[in-house]
């Protein structure tokens, strides 16, 4: 592919612009003073094929804040577009343009061919890194005068390995990241299980483990670490199940026997059951208090209606018999006078009254009943809310168990001691209140006992509710009590080394995920870095083979800039993280960062960037080289344009976009191709709107050849003496053209250059002297002097007032700028 | 910039551990699309790294509390 014009508009120092930059030539020659944006003129080819600039990307990993926003020109008020019309290797042409909009974000362009939004991959347009046509003055050097590994990595972008030295990178960079930085689930699990290391120490089985838990980082190995595990649990436990479930039931029985051992802290729990039984203590008191309170009650009424049936009645009864006694009814039996009609009545009162007693007893009886039940009920409950009381020798165990903290124990002990006596007080006041009930009846109906009795029952429902409250009171606070305490208890009963055992070994199999994560962990480290290993021994095989071809390229064209050097370039080495610049001295091998001179290395820079752009797979037909002849003497800019540059054109048929500052370099390169097809441009000076190019048209192509032959030897010379007549004769022509506004009469066709001094002082403002100036050289250039005897090719100094007469007759007139 | 695909699909095309298959093409994936800067290629990867340990079937056997 070839460019046959390029647009730039509001792309880096140009501003708006819609007119096209003609470059249909095979050489095209761009010369300007430095900072007049000659180089905005490669950066838009990078940008418009490759979307962004080798500078941007170095100066963006410095700091993406100062370079941002740098495509687009600092002036514009429209969008950024670079367009080219190209001609591709099968003839077809396209107009390729990237647009940037104003306030894209991130920069983001748009593609277009032929004005239709589409990716230039569309007509097979892929350009990669291993084929970069712009080569840029600032990036000659950037791969030598850097880090080894940085050398590597754009050695092998030219190459076309970058992808693959991308992903060493990326890869080192991951790894780094999660080894330095890893997951919370990794760094949780090595804290959980660096718990377990000290005591895992003290077990045979598992020493190994714990060296390695111990280890910072944790390192597992999570077949060996298991199996030790389950090794160490079978011999505490003293079974083998098949399960790991079933080996850690046999470690939780192991652990309960061996803290009995120690003390059996049942002894002094709660009941499992404690707390139902409070519950339904605490649901009964009032019910209960209530019952009761019915028999003090029907107690009460009882006592009434004997009494009454005793006392009233049995006192009538009497009263009446001794009054009727001598007046009253003979008995039919006795003879008595007692069975009047008022006696009668006196019986029957006297049956009725004991009837009541009769009823008031069945009631009583009832709720004696109830009571008993209900204080049958609590007496059995008891037991189960009441703690036990371990023996003097237990209560000494548990205080060589909180030695240190004797406090603690006491105080729980104190609440111990009144939950027990609330027990016992309690029982003791169920068992009173239900011997007073079951005799109850009995004694009321004995006056020795039934004051007594009466009494009793009336005291017995507060102080059964009383007890019952108080031992709920204290049951609940001992169970707050218990589980504070439990919990130092059990500390210091599992510093028993057993059970310490026990329970590392079963925490540390119930931990196995936490060894999971830490070797996966591992696993993805290790698998990492081999695939790095893979990356780096693919990267350098890869390296060696495409060296071995590409690397000759470029001693080649380093050769072709310096030709018969005994100190130079001497090749390229892969090694690891690195390529290697070999350089020579007189046979011996050295650094060439090292030791090359800014030319050399110029050199060097200059053919890598040709290799790459002259890969045979490149789509592109063009290169562009950006002042590429920096810090090179004339010998080395002469090798350069002699022979690197036909090189380009003959041997890779590549169109050249060449921009320099020296004017020279542009002139005798225009001068040295004068066979080719060239465009040459000069940048004559940059305003607020951008550069201000002109085409160097016919007179001026001829001036630079002539003073680049007048610079050659003796036969280049002759060239330029012969081409000085032919520019004197091209000079009238113009001129004639310019002022008179006609070309030149007929007559005038094929006529000699002398000839045409007629015509020059025809035209109209020309002076005498410049025609007798004119004339002078006209002489100088005259053929007829060459065949004189004794004749010699004029010298350059000789030649150069000649050629400085005519260019400032050309400038007089306007012919040239 | 669009790279040279070759070398790295010839590359993925020799490897076989399954790791390292994830890790490539996760690469793969990431660098050959538009406007993504090198500098996330890495955190790309490590990206990857936490996802196959999340991944890593982990043996539940309840808590620590025995």
């Amino acid at each position: 592919m070839k460019i046959l014009d390029l647009t730039i508009s509001d792309f880096r120092g140009f501003g708006r612009n819609e007119k096209p930059l003609k470059l249909d030539s095979d050489l095209v020659l761009f010369y300007g003073s430095n900072g007049y944006g000659k180089s905005s003129i490669a950066e838009a080819i990078e940008w418009l094929f490759y979307g962004a600039t080798k500078r941007r990307q170095l100066g963006d990993s410095y700091s993406k804040v100062e370079y941002a926003g740098t495509y687009a020109n600092v002036h514009r008020k429209h969008p950024t577009e670079v367009s080219a019309r190209v001609r591709m290797s099968d003839g077809h042409e396209y107009t390729l343009t990237r647009r940037l909009p104003l306030n894209a974000k991130d920069e983001v362009s748009q593609l277009f061919i032929d004005g239709t939004p589409k990716d230039f991959a569309t007509i097979g347009l892929n350009p990669a890194e291993t084929v970069y046509p712009v080569v840029t003055q600032h990036s000659l050097q950037t791969f030598i005068h850097t880090r080894p590994k940085e050398r590597r990595d754009a050695i092998s972008a030219a190459l076309g390995l970058e992808e693959v030295t991308q992903l060493k990178s990326a890869l080192d960079g991951a790894r780094r990241s999660f080894n330095l930085t890893p997951p919370t689930e990794v760094t949780a699990a090595r804290a959980h299980l660096k718990g377990f290391a000290v005591i895992l120490s003290t077990i045979p089985e598992t020493t190994a483990v714990a060296a390695r838990w111990n280890q910072t980082p944790v390192r597992v190995d999570h077949k060996q670490d298991v199996a030790a595990l389950e090794r160490a649990a079978q011999k505490l436990s003293g079974k083998s199940p098949p399960t790991r479930a079933g080996l850690l039931d046999a470690l939780r029985e192991a652990r309960r026997d061996a803290s009995k051992s120690v003390f059996d802290t049942n002894k002094i729990s709660p009941a499992p059951i404690a707390e139902a039984a409070l519950s339904r203590l605490s649901n009964g008191a009032q019910p209960t208090r209530e019952i009761l309170d019915k028999v003090a009650d029907e107690t009460a009424q009882t006592v009434a209606i004997t009494t009454a049936a005793y006392s009233t009645e049995l006192l009538a009864f009497w009263e009446t018999g001794l009054r009727l006694a001598p007046e009253g009814e003979r008995c039919p039996m006795c003879e008595a006078l007692t069975l009047t009609m008022r006696q009668r009545k006196i019986i029957q009162g006297r049956v009725a009254a004991q009837q009541r007693v009769v009823e008031a007893n069945t009631r009583l009886k009832a709720a004696i009943g109830r009571a008993v039940t209900a204080l049958e009920a609590i007496e059995q409950t008891i037991p189960s809310t009441t703690v036990g009381s371990p023996s003097q020798a237990e209560w000494e165990t548990l205080s060589r168990l909180m030695a240190g903290i004797e406090s603690t124990l006491e105080g729980f002990r104190a609440v111990h001691l009144t939950q027990a006596t609330s027990g016992r007080e309690l029982e003791d006041e169920i068992r009173a209140a239900l011997s007073r009930m079951r005799t109850l009846t009995q004694d009321l109906a004995n006056p020795a006992k039934g004051t007594q009795a009466a009494q009793d029952v009336i005291r017995i429902p507060a102080s059964v509710l009383v007890a019952l409250e108080k031992h709920i009171a204290t049951a609940k606070a001992y169970r707050i009590a218990w589980d504070e305490f439990f919990r130092v208890v059990a500390e210091r009963i599992a510093t028993n080394s057993l059970i310490g055992q026990i329970d590392t070994v079963g925490k540390a199999l119930k931990a196995a995920s936490s060894i999971s994560i830490l070797a996966a962990f591992d696993s993805i480290l290790d698998s990492s870095k081999i695939l790095m290993q893979r990356t780096e021994t693919y990267l350098q095989k890869k390296q060696t083979e495409m060296l071995k071809q590409r690397g000759k390229e470029v001693q080649d064209l380093y050769d072709r800039l310096n030709p018969g050097a005994s100190v130079g370039f001497e090749g390229m080495e892969p090694a690891s993280d690195q390529i290697r610049l070999n350089a020579r001295s007189f046979g011996v091998r050295m650094s060439a960062a090292a030791n090359l001179s800014q030319c050399q290395l110029n050199c060097l820079g200059l053919a890598v960037w040709i290799m790459r752009a002259t890969t045979p797979e490149s789509p592109f037909g063009f290169i562009v080289l950006d002042d590429p002849i920096q810090s090179m003497d004339d010998d080395h800019c002469e090798a350069f344009m002699d022979s690197v540059l036909p090189y380009l054109m003959d041997d890779h048929g590549k169109q050249i976009i060449l921009l320099s500052h020296v004017k020279d370099i542009i002139d005798r390169t225009a001068a040295l191709n004068v066979t080719r097809a060239i465009k040459v441009y000069h940048f004559e000076k940059y305003e607020k709107s951008g550069p201000v190019i002109t085409e160097q048209v016919k007179l001026a192509k001829l001036l630079s050849e002539i003073r680049a032959y007048a610079d050659g030897n003796e036969s280049h010379r002759a060239i330029a003496v012969d081409r000085l007549r032919v520019l004197i004769e091209q000079f009238v022509r113009e001129l004639h053209l310019k002022i008179v506004g006609t070309p030149a009469a007929p007559e005038y066709d094929n006529v000699a250059a002398s000839d045409l001094l007629k015509l020059f002082r025809q035209i109209p403002g020309t002076s005498p002297d410049e025609c007798a100036r004119l004339k002078d050289t006209v002489g100088f250039t005259d053929p007829a002097h060459h065949s004189e005897v004794g004749y010699t090719v004029p010298q350059k100094t000789n030649i150069q007032p000649h050629i400085q007469r005519l260019e400032t007759l050309m400038r007089k007139y306007g012919l040239i700028s | 910039m669009i790279s040279n695909p070759q070398y790295l699909d010839e590359f993925i095309g020799q490897q076989t551990d399954a790791i390292h298959l994830r890790l490539l093409q996760s690469f793969r994936a990431i660098c050959r699309q538009a406007h993504v800067p090198e500098s996330e290629f890495a955190a790309n990867l490590r990206q990857k790294m936490d996802e196959i340990l999340a991944e890593t079937s982990h043996e539940d056997f309840g808590s620590d509390n025995q």
